[in-house]
């Protein structure tokens, strides 16, 4: 029988804190971490549709990480390498105590590292000078750097995977951890998710796909409003977010506190399009059906739904669509919220870090508010959906992560109790 | 069908290449979703080529109002030809622009000229776009009568405390006490 997985140890970098205390007092208290973008790297940002994003403003990893490994990557493996930090802290894992080839690394991020490669691309096409191409920037923009530079720094020897998804990547990481693990090839996995890619040309490519919000570019932090009659568009943010998982009985072993059991997992594809769910919610109903079943839970048992919900008009309609089909009269007796509307959508990362709230959530019993929720679009709209922080005793969260691509992903997490 | 205008006539045609069919089979009063089948997608593809060969930007908060090719070339030749509904003097310096439109990859050189007189022109565009704004904005009133929009405190479950004092309790012994951000 596949062994129990728990969670040992968390980790996290976004706009409204770096580090789980901070992160989770700012959220609570309903903070938004979406501001102006200050500058595009010479590029007039009056030209763009959309101008405010979730940045993480001042970041320096040398704070956090030794300079070995963080000058070697780009922002967002800086990112992944400070939560991993802070999770294995968390966790109290000492590696030296470990069989490295036990322990693994599952990154999942959606753009990867744009900062240097855009910079790099255009310094190429404007100097013709091919041998000025930095030596860094194939290691750096490869999709992988982020799941290699970890397992460096912390020499971590097991399975050692990146996915990439979109927006749905690191629930996918987390899962495909929890199935490593299942699967006896590992221990313990360092799941993660990290995207840092609010850059000239990412940027404007989701302003043309008319992704964005443009309309709140003046008031910055009402932009994201999931599930808001006014919402226009989501906001990008950066950040990243990390869990250790391990074996319930490695946990046992090493006394390790335990944040909660991952029970289950699902990962579908709609074959559908490229950019926009399946209208009726079916399928992504059917993923968090499956996901259920994985976690042998039924739907009645579910309390509290950390929502993909990204701000976007099709995407919030379509994600409620798809709980009330699943799950009936129920939908509205669950707690949900929408942690985009404090950070944005961290696109690789946004998966982690609903993941990582959900934790929190079952832990203290507080589900953070979704901010700018001030005129509910009845299209989209449960009664425990709330821009009020919220109070219930739960027991199984499910996390959603729906990703370009026509992918989606479901997590199921339950209260670990001893008996 | 009333006489077609050229800007009418080539972006039907540029609709034509895309979708790969006869431009005459291609009506006015087709819905670009419906009937000709454009998703999201495609038809961000359409703006795009639209924006390039007219030299202009279409604002996301305009999109609602472009439901058929007839909105669409009818909002191209406000936005275009803003004289034709007021008395801006500016009115022909587009074509040549518009010309491009054939081409859509080709950038346009007569740039400057439009983008002068496309920040004026910008709130009258609007101005025509109101009557498929206000459908759209009824359809959305007429779903808001739907049973699930009572109020959010009716059916909280008795676990469920709105805020304040409980949750700030609860708040303060749960996250580790710590200078908070701001």
């Amino acid at each position: 029988m596949a062994p129990k997985v728990v969670v040992t140890g968390l980790g996290i970098v976004t706009p409204i804190g770096i580090g789980l205390n901070q992160f989770w007092n700012a959220a609570i208290e309903g903070q938004s971490g979406i501001s102006k973008i200050p500058s595009f790297e010479g590029l007039p940002i009056d030209a763009y549709r959309s101008r405010i994003a979730g940045q993480i403003h001042d970041f320096n990893p040398l704070d956090y990480i030794d300079e070995k490994y963080a000058n070697r990557v780009d922002r967002y493996a800086q990112f992944g390498l400070v939560a991993v930090k802070e999770a294995l802290e968390d966790a109290g894992i000492d590696m030296e105590q470990e069989n490295p080839d036990r322990v693994g690394v599952m990154v999942g991020a959606g753009m990867g590292g744009m900062m240097m490669g855009e910079r790099e691309i255009s310094h190429l096409y404007d100097t013709k000078k091919p041998n000025r191409v930095h030596p860094n920037f194939i290691p750096a923009i490869t999709l992988n750097s982020a799941s290699g530079i970890i397992a460096m720094a912390f020499g971590a020897k097991g399975p050692n995977i990146t996915i990439s998804t979109a927006c749905s990547s690191s629930i996918h990481a987390i899962g495909q951890a929890l199935n490593t693990i299942r699967m006896g090839k590992a221990d313990m996995m360092i799941a993660a998710g990290a995207d840092a890619s609010i850059t000239p040309l990412v940027f404007a490519g989701f302003c043309s796909l008319r992704a964005l919000s443009s309309r709140y570019n003046e008031q910055p932090t009402q932009a994201s409003r999931p599930f808001d009659r006014g919402r226009d568009g989501f906001v990008m943010g950066e950040g990243a977010g990390a869990l250790i998982l391990e074996t319930l009985q490695h946990a046992k072993r090493r006394r390790a506190k335990i944040y909660a059991e991952v029970a289950g997992y699902a990962s579908t594809s709609e074959a559908y399009h490229m950019v926009v769910p399946k209208e009726d919610g079916a399928e992504m109903a059917k993923t968090m059906k499956l996901a259920l079943d994985d976690a042998q839970l039924r739907p009645a048992q579910v309390d509290y739904v950390n929502a993909h919900a990204t701000s976007t008009t099709v995407g919030d309609d379509v994600e409620v669509r798809g709980l009330r089909h699943l799950f009936k009269s129920r939908a509205n007796k669950l707690l949900i919220n929408a942690t985009k509307s404090l950070v944005g959508h961290t696109l690789g990362a946004a998966g982690a870090l609903g993941a990582i709230t959900s934790i929190m959530a079952m832990q203290t019993g507080i589900v953070h508010p979704t901010l700018n929720l001030d005129d509910p679009d009845p299209e989209c709209h449960l009664t425990g959906i709330s821009n009020q922080t919220q109070e219930g005793k739960i027991k199984v969260a499910m996390t959603n992560a729906f990703g370009f691509g026509s992918n989606n992903g479901v997590l199921i997490l339950k209260r670990y109790s001893t008996r | 069908m009333a006489v077609e205008s050229s800007i009418g006539k080539q972006i039907r045609e540029v609709l034509a290449t895309s979708l790969r069919r006869d431009p005459s089979s291609i009506k006015p009063e087709h819905s670009l979703r419906e009937d000709l089948g454009l998703d999201s997608l495609m038809t961000f593809e359409l703006l795009y080529d639209l924006e390039k060969a007219f030299d202009m930007e279409i604002p996301n908060d305009d999109l609602p109002g472009l439901l058929t090719l007839d909105d669409v070339v009818k909002y191209v030749e406000g936005r275009v030809n803003p004289s034709a509904k007021t008395s801006t003097p500016k009115s022909t310096a587009k074509t040549p622009a518009a010309a491009k439109l054939s081409k859509p990859a080709t950038p346009t050189k007569a740039k400057k000229t439009p983008e002068a007189t496309q920040a004026k022109p910008k709130p009258k565009a609007k101005a025509e776009i109101p009557a498929k704004e206000k459908k759209s904005t009824a359809t959305e009133k007429a779903k808001a009568t739907s049973p699930t929009t009572k109020p959010r405190s009716t059916s909280a479950s008795t676990k469920r405390v709105a805020a304040t004092t409980a949750a700030t309790k609860k708040r303060t012994a749960a996250a580790t006490p710590k200078a908070k951000k701001k």
